[in-house]
């Protein structure tokens, strides 16, 4: 279903796709994929908002959006449990970010009635002053590692600044978006000022980001897509918040609190099983140390407990999709053949209960020069859009 | 998957982690503190830590620098983001 205008709807097309459980390999959930007509009715719905979400005063909007985030945490249960199933992440990480996500609509609700313009003291006789406007329709385009936090990062602002929304979540991970836009009307915000339509991005990312209403577009992705984001947007001078990969390093020096940093350097990069825009993947280590780092990273890599994301002791749990994973397996692949060492990890499981799963061991190589391939390029699949 | 490369010197570090057309996050372990805020200026990226991971807090601004991206998002930085300032004037 796609949530335009306060209802649940079909996609105008009719068109469906399955969800695809990263555990087993089997469809789980069909979904209304939204198409290019669809795109057309949720920023219609958005632009109708924008004039009563601006009459609601301060102090009703930082009370609808605290309610929302005690909405959240009442039913933090359910969006942690759709959130593990849907992106294979462990059940523990994804509680955790339901209660982030809740914290953000409460700092963002105090921001509400505490940001505004300002009186400046210009040369010229008379009053000079600035009035802070919202931008009117931001098109949201969510990413899949982290589905309702970073929906949380960018909704709960753009509502604060009594801007109106249409959403894109990732299309293999949309199930916590649209549990939030229901649970935003519940809080009293009215219909059409979040509206949310799972769909293809090449199809309904594309035509949201080209949509002459929209005003602004937030994208969390690929650098790949975000280059394709700020092309397009610069027909019509769309604003543009871009949010991509990286290739982070932790630089570890010799005099180093090594009981920390070892624990600290397997949890940067291997959180949400790698799958993290932040992820030190790059670690950096002085020679006097690094015989021993090594030795203790690689203790602590094969301790890591692999399984089903929604046992609460599971620590890693699989990749979001299998085309995930295989992508990963390629760059296992390039850091042999370029002659880095691979010290553990690097296969996926072959127990029954994991076989059929997009799991893949922790992999850490060593002896990497920072001229390889590995070193310089991420291995996040491009997502998003 | 996590890569490892060895240094020897604090310029050797920070010019591999700038050998990136990323700027992200990133992280420093030392004691010394002075070091620890040379390497922080030296690196370019938009959020680093110094002894510890934990990089990203709903109050501070996130994003990236290079080709990791483009305005903030987080803190009070991401409202100039979501906002347009109109200027204003009244003659006496």
């Amino acid at each position: 279903m796609l949530l335009i205008h306060g209802d649940r709807l079909p996609a105008l097309s009719g068109t469906h796709y399955s969800l695809i459980d990263p555990t087993t390999g089997q469809p789980w959930e069909t979904l209304a994929a939204a198409g290019v007509e669809d795109v057309d009715r949720a920023v219609e719905s958005a632009e109708s908002a924008r004039a009563e979400w601006r009459r609601v005063n301060s102090r009703d909007r930082t009370r609808m959006l605290l309610t929302l985030a005690t909405l959240i945490r009442e039913h933090a249960d359910e969006l942690a449990h759709l959130e593990s199933r849907n992106v294979g992440k462990p059940i523990r990480e994804a509680a955790d970010e339901v209660q982030l996500a809740a914290d953000c609509f409460e700092y963002y609700a105090g921001a509400i009635n505490k940001i505004g313009g300002q009186t400046i003291p210009v040369a010229a006789a008379g009053t000079s002053l600035t009035f802070r406007e919202p931008i009117g329709v931001c098109g949201l385009i969510a990413p899949w590692n982290f589905p309702l936090v970073i929906t949380a990062w960018k909704v709960a602002p753009a509502l604060a600044m009594g801007n109106t929304l249409v959403l894109k979540p990732a299309s293999q991970t949309p199930l916590t978006a649209l549990r939030l836009a229901e649970l935003a009307l519940a809080a009293g915000i009215p219909p059409g000022v979040l509206n949310v339509i799972p769909g293809a991005g090449s199809i309904v990312g594309e035509a949201l980001i080209r949509h002459p209403l929209v005003r602004k577009i937030s994208f969390t992705g690929s650098t790949e897509v975000g280059t394709q984001v700020m092309r397009l947007a610069a027909d019509d001078i769309k604003r543009v918040t871009l949010e991509l990969g990286g290739k982070s390093a932790n630089v570890v020096f010799a005099d180093a609190d090594l009981e920390k940093a070892v624990p600290k350097a397997v949890w940067s990069v291997l959180g949400n099983a790698g799958q993290d825009c932040c992820a030190r993947s790059r670690l950096l280590l002085q020679r006097p140390i690094y015989d021993a780092f090594v030795d203790r990273l690689v203790e602590q890599f094969k301790a890591l407990k692999l399984g089903n994301p929604l046992d609460p002791t599971t620590e890693i749990g699989t990749l979001v999709s299998f085309a995930q994973r295989d992508r990963v397996a390629d760059y296992i692949q390039i850091g042999q053949h370029e002659g880095a060492t691979l010290v553990c990890g690097g296969a996926a499981p072959t127990s029954p209960e994991l076989a059929q799963g997009a799991y893949l061991y922790p992999t850490l190589f060593t002896d990497v020069r920072p001229e390889m391939r590995i070193s310089r390029r991420r291995s996040l699949v491009r997502c998003c859009v | 998957m996590l890569c490892v490369t060895v240094f020897d010197t604090e310029e050797e570090a920070i010019a591999i982690a700038n050998r990136s057309l990323y700027g992200l996050s990133g992280s420093i372990w030392t004691r010394d503190i002075s070091r620890a805020l040379r390497v922080a200026k030296a690196i370019e990226t938009g959020v680093i830590s110094i002894n510890t991971g934990h990089s990203v807090h709903l109050e501070a601004p996130f994003g990236g620098v290079k080709r990791s991206g483009l305005g903030r998002e987080l803190g009070l930085a991401v409202l100039d983001h979501y906002s347009e300032i109109k200027s204003v004037f009244i003659g006496e």
